[in-house]
């Protein structure tokens, strides 16, 4: 033992007994002691660098040609398995320790989001996902016409996303495809400041908070964090959630929720025992004073208002939490809905009008249709090749798998008296989207992502449920487990359609040369959607799909008639302003994915080359376009 | 403690007036977006929400990422809608807001610092 009474550090042991030293060098070296990282750290960011190192020597061994409908993960080498499996066992060992270290979880978690969302960029030749080009597109539209035109499609009514984009590759001069590359890579890191700060709010348990936030990225499958307003939306809404849950909350309920929530009267507060809730209907001390709150107040309003500019489906998640939050007592800004309410309504009054004229039947018809709604999110998507059901079904089993946990880990919280009532109303509120709208058949999947932070730290008071509990090797064995199952379903959930998602330089060669020749109005034709189109000339086209046309729908899956296929290119190629048949590696890729054979899709193909009335004007490995052959029409036109 | 806090309103100027060289000066350099990017994503918040007074790192630079994207879609919003595609000027008017905020910030730690050198009474 010291003087003091501590135990003898290493380095007063080495140093000997008090008095061998002079006391100012002594206290040196004992302060030098106190910082110094101990062996378990060290070992902690050793593992890292190892499993760093690791993970990015075994890149170069993925080929992306080998890869079949279980997507990215039957690719991947063993090597970079283990590695992300040795991130994840050292993240939970971490945990386990007596004295949790911040800094080292934090290093664990930035290793694990490079490694788990950076693979894309380092082994695709472009950026994945058609839609991401369709944005660069847009992006490039308002930069090379310096103006918006709410005429054009719905993009244009909320432009904030792409007026963004074109202003930042503009001044920083940096290339559009590198910023949509790198982007999930950048926004998962940026949503660490607000996810941290937001279960900090409602718990004292450092273990709870960083396996929440572990939680929240493995269970991440959905994949909105591309280049998308959604992605950059999702940022923005968790910072309106921070700055409301931390500056404008209310531990109580008034008479208006006690008689609206008799339900929930017991789960929303008789049993919270969030961090600064001293007594039931007052506002939590937040330790700002007016300025700051009038300041924040403003910054909030002005984020929402960014949100209403960029994206349709966002504002509504906010509103929804928010008043989520204001009808149960615990927001103490009563006229924040309504404030965002005349926000959305006027953007739209005024703003989006032009969208809102052609499509308000369309958007309005599916509000309260619950079932059809959901059913469109999921029996809707289930089919396509066995390799493709299994990664559905493997997504629906994540699903459902962090919802079962977050559910049983609220029950053992609740009985625990840890439970967050402001946290199970912002896990509840996105659900009552579903009642709106189908999304074009991603409703769920969206509530799901905005639903994920607040469901990721129920999941975590499972394992965690007191501060003096949950440091047994056992409840440590458990947790590995758990993070590593979701770990590796990440990998397949989320890069599960990655043949089709995934582009090459050849498929982006063949749509420029489109782009470069067809004439403003022409059509391009695509058998189906995923290609990298859209990306330049945006409004000067007209976009079309084979498999969304009629010939298609009505084709016989066992039998389908090539012949009419064919003939339906022929007379859609046919337009006065011209047209183009782009047929590409990915496609073929998808419709397989989908349940369509290959023999058929390659008869298809023989088909177009047999044709007459076409001819091949572009082809590379990867990709073919078809017009309509000149010499044919010419001789067509003599004999008439 | 005062000294601390003159840091970031110097760093955030000298930032500000890097990234007004490159874009003028070296407009082809292959650091423009490494300067240029991070200044649209941070500088303008950081100016703006340091005025705030919060005191914690990470609450600061979250609110500042917020903020910054906030601004940038504004200012870009405003010129595609207004017809008035100008980047340059639009980087300007950030600059001008970190500029302008980093000034008030750095008055304010220097009449700390005044306290602090006069002492107790």
């Amino acid at each position: 033992m010291s003087d003091s009474g501590a135990p003898e550090s290493v380095f007063e042991r080495l140093i000997g007994a008090p008095g061998t030293l002079r006391p100012d060098v002594r206290a040196g070296v004992r302060a030098l002691a106190a910082a110094a990282p101990s062996f378990p750290s060290l070992a902690s960011v050793f593992v890292v660098i190892a499993a760093l190192l690791v993970w990015a020597g075994s890149l170069a061994a993925v080929d992306l040609n080998a890869m079949n409908d279980l997507g990215l993960v039957s690719v991947l080498p063993k090597a970079m398995l283990a590695a992300l499996l040795l991130v994840t066992t050292s993240f939970c060992i971490c945990l386990h320790r007596r004295e949790l270290s911040e800094p080292l979880l934090a290093l664990h978690l930035l290793a694990l989001v490079v490694m788990l969302y950076a693979i894309p960029p380092l082994v695709e030749e472009v950026p994945r996902f058609a839609v991401t080009w369709r944005h660069i597109g847009v992006a490039e539209a308002i930069s090379r016409t310096h103006e918006v035109d709410p005429t054009i499609d719905a993009y244009f009514n909320w432009p904030g996303f792409f007026a963004l984009s074109a202003f930042v590759t503009n001044v920083s001069g940096l290339d559009a495809t590198s910023l949509a590359a790198w982007t999930p890579v950048a926004l998962n890191v940026l949503y660490l400041g607000p996810l941290l700060l937001l279960l900090r709010e409602v718990t004292d348990d450092r273990r709870v908070v960083w396996l929440g936030l572990l939680i929240f990225y493995l269970a991440d499958w959905i994949g909105q964090d591309y280049f998308s307003p959604q992605g950059l939306n999702y940022f923005l809404y968790l910072v309106i959630l921070l700055i409301v849950v931390r500056w404008f909350r209310r531990t109580g309920r008034s008479q208006v929720s006690v008689w609206i929530a008799q339900l929930v009267r017991r789960l929303s507060a008789a049993r919270a025992l969030e961090p600064g809730t001293a007594r039931r209907g007052a506002a939590v001390d937040s330790g700002a004073s007016g300025a700051q709150r009038a300041a924040l107040m403003a910054i909030l309003l002005g984020l929402f208002g960014t949100t209403v500019a960029s994206h349709q489906l966002t504002p509504f998640a906010v509103l929804l939490a928010v008043t989520a939050l204001v009808v149960f007592d615990r927001c103490s800004s009563a006229r924040l809905p309504l404030v965002m309410m005349v926000l959305i309504g006027t953007w739209s009054a005024f703003l989006a009008v032009a969208y809102f004229k052609g499509h308000l039947a369309s958007l309005t018809g599916n509000v309260g249709a619950l079932e059809q709604n959901v059913g469109t999110s999921v029996g809707g998507r289930l089919h396509g090749s066995v390799e493709h059901l299994l990664v559905l079904y493997a997504r629906l089993a994540i699903t459902g798998g962090v919802w079962s946990l977050a559910f049983l880990g609220a029950i053992r919280a609740y009985r625990r008296r840890r439970f967050s009532g402001t946290f199970a109303l912002l896990a509840c509120a996105p659900f009552a989207l579903m009642a709106l709208q189908p999304y074009g058949g991603e409703i769920l999947l969206r509530t799901y992502l905005f639903s994920l932070p607040f469901i990721a730290f129920f999941a975590a008071c499972f394992f965690y449920v007191a501060a003096d509990t949950g440091r047994s090797w056992i409840t440590t064995g458990f947790v590995c487990v758990a993070v590593g199952v979701l770990g590796l379903g990440f990998l397949v959930t989320r890069y599960g359609n990655e043949r089709m998602d995934y582009f090459t330089r050849a498929e982006l060669s063949a749509v420029r040369y489109v782009t470069e020749t067809a004439r403003p109005g022409a059509l391009l034709l695509a058998a189906a959607s995923s290609l990298p189109w859209k990306l330049e000339k945006y409004e000067q086209f007209d976009y079309k799909t084979l498999d969304a046309s009629p010939v298609w729908l009505s084709l016989d899956p066992e039998h389908p008639d090539v012949a009419a296929l064919v003939r339906e290119v022929e007379r859609e190629l046919k337009r006065p302003t011209g047209g183009y048949f782009v047929l590409t590696r990915s496609q073929e890729a998808q419709l397989e994915m989908l349940g369509w054979r290959r023999s058929f899709l390659e008869r298809f193909e023989q088909g177009l080359q047999g044709s007459e009335e076409l001819r091949i004007a572009y082809a590379n490995r990867d990709a073919s376009v078809f017009v309509v052959n000149p010499q044919t029409r010419r001789h067509k036109e003599v004999s008439r | 403690m005062s000294a601390q806090r003159l840091l970031w309103p110097t760093a955030c100027s000298l930032w500000t007036i890097a990234v007004g060289t490159v874009v003028l000066v070296a407009p082809g350099s292959p650091i423009r977006p490494l300067v240029v990017l991070p200044f649209l994503l941070v500088g303008p918040g950081i100016s703006l929400v340091r005025l705030l007074g919060l005191r914690d790192v990470v609450l600061e630079l979250t609110l500042a990422c917020s903020v910054g994207i906030m601004l940038a879609t504004l200012v870009a919003s405003a010129m595609a809608y207004f017809g008035g595609w100008l980047p340059r000027l639009g980087l300007a008017v950030l600059m001008c807001i970190t500029l302008g905020a980093s000034l008030i910030d750095a008055l304010r730690a220097r009449a700390a610092l005044r306290i602090e050198a006069s002492g107790p009474r």
